[in-house]
């Protein structure tokens, strides 16, 4: 049953769409997240442009069985429809303009950003879902890397797996979790790795599923990574940025053209790596206790969006079940990579005597 | 000495135990905690029982270390203050009682019990609290 989110009906935004799809054509694109199909419908080519990139990499074919969740994104400005309530500013807790309304109606949930102008919402009894912008041609930097992220972070915990703020890359031997604050080098670390010819799960979330003594698989969301651009033109100058950042904005990578084929939908978990920059030349990997790889991993996978406190003790299992090390990362970013390369090759050595 | 009785906040506080030190997250405000060593006991038994005073947790821990119970009881109030500060732990009125937990093996000494609070998630925090839809509707758009 189609309910009421606030002042966006499902209804209304669904008729929007089939208006602005109508007008400016309708692309659509599959893509698979941990193994279950999506439908993406995009109504105009800039919107197809803007928010397909990060996703690209999970393109499936449509395969003959329905999709798991079908996610259909419109915009006012390209296509001259109205959205309703994208002006909803009157809300007396919206405080500042970053800040998100989060939404519930029955099994509805929805999102509502009143400085950018966007919603999105998930009727995950019905399968479908909405994501409505103000102007394509505007996206966030924050929304190209990781578009419709509240629906598919909402949809991906129905399923019974977690979204941990986390990057994971790895070898032919497996994979690490590197959680960490930003500013700790994470980012630096995933892109490095990717550019040194690792495979890349993501950069700031990713999907974790872990069944009680099983080996425990991260699943990818997105394949952009996002850094300051001081640090961007000083650590990776090579590297090129999607688009130049505005302000105050981070630059996005997008990896899937430049890095095909070192992009998996999944991989196994070997460690937890907790980055901590030293300042030095030489990187190191050492031992570090599983309280302290809780301590550095869980607060901002708990406390993300609208508070996830089940996250902790998947967390806590996970600290359990594989060794935690700290990363002191060398300023030499070779260093780092083969660090981390022979970090990985010792651990399955060892996991086979 | 006050017949305060704590309980865990469950509403607003989530832990886990690890290797004998609890991180707990105050849900509320984005604050998280680190409680090691006697303070992880200290929370061991907040968790494992509802409405227990500063007395009754110190006369339950005090025979596993090498210290007067005075001293483990005032260690154990100042944590229970701080704990109360942090609202990770509710109060109400005492009823008299007592626990008992397993007999340790040898005394340790006793260090004063310290909640660690680390605020660097503060500003995680983006959503605004969720609303739920009621008969009377929503505010107009504009």
């Amino acid at each position: 049953m189609i309910q009421e989110v606030g002042p966006f009906t499902v209804a209304a935004l669904d008729e929007a769409f089939e208006r602005a799809a109508s007008a400016q054509g309708r692309i659509e694109r599959t893509f698979a997240i941990a193994g279950a199909p999506v439908r993406i419908a995009f109504a105009g080519r800039a919107l197809e442009q803007g928010l397909w990139p990060a996703l690209a990499h999970l393109e499936q074919r449509p395969g003959d069985a329905p999709p798991e969740l079908t996610i259909k994104v419109l915009d006012e400005a390209t296509s001259g429809i109205p959205v309703p309530g994208l002006g909803w500013t009157d809300h007396p807790d919206v405080t500042s303009p970053n800040a998100q309304v989060l939404l519930k109606a029955g099994s509805v949930r929805g999102w509502f950003e009143a400085g950018t102008g966007q919603v999105q919402v998930l009727d995950a009894e019905q399968r479908v879902a909405l994501a409505a912008y103000r102007d394509a041609r505007a996206l966030t930097f924050f929304e190209r890397a990781a578009p419709v992220r509240m629906i598919l972070d909402a949809w991906v915990r129905r399923r019974g797996l977690h979204v941990v703020h986390a990057a994971a890359v790895g070898t032919e031997h497996g994979g690490v979790l590197i959680p960490a604050r930003s500013g700790s080098g994470k980012s630096t670390t995933s892109l490095a790795c990717v550019e040194a010819g690792f495979a890349f799960v993501g950069d700031d979330y990713v999907v974790l599923e872990h069944a009680p003594g099983g080996v425990p698989l991260v699943h990818s969301l997105y394949a952009t990574a996002k850094l300051w651009p001081e640090n961007g033109r000083k650590m990776l100058p090579g590297l090129a940025p999607g688009a130049p950042p505005g302000p105050e904005e981070k630059a996005v990578y997008f990896l899937h053209e430049r890095h095909r084929g070192r992009l998996p939908s999944s991989l196994p978990l070997r460690a937890i790596l907790l980055p901590a920059i030293t300042g030095g030349a030489a990187t190191r990997i050492r031992p570090a206790s599983a309280v302290t790889a809780l301590r550095v991993a869980a607060p901002s996978s708990v406390l993300i969006g609208e508070g996830h406190p089940e996250a902790l003790a998947v967390l806590a299992a996970l600290v359990r079940a594989l060794p935690s090390y700290v990363l002191e990362l060398g300023t030499d970013l070779g260093g780092v990579t083969d660090a981390i390369r022979g970090f990985l090759a010792d651990l399955a050595t060892k996991g086979e005597r | 000495m006050s017949d305060k009785s704590f309980s865990v906040d469950r509403a607003r506080a989530v832990s886990e135990i690890l290797d004998g030190e609890a991180i707990v997250i105050n849900m509320e405000t984005g604050c998280y905690y680190s409680l090691a060593n006697t303070a992880a006991a200290v929370w061991r038994l907040l968790l494992d029982n509802e409405g227990v005073s500063a007395a009754t947790i110190a006369r339950a821990l005090a025979p596993a270390y090498d210290a007067p119970e005075d001293e483990v009881r005032s260690g154990v109030a100042s944590l229970l203050a701080d704990l109360e500060a942090e609202k990770l732990v509710a109060t109400g009125a005492a009823p008299p009682r007592a626990l008992s937990i397993a007999a340790p093996s040898a005394k340790q000494a006793f260090t004063r019990p310290v909640l660690e609070r680390y605020t660097d998630m503060q500003n995680f925090l983006l959503v605004d609290p969720i609303h739920e839809v009621t008969e009377k509707g929503w505010p107009q758009v504009q």
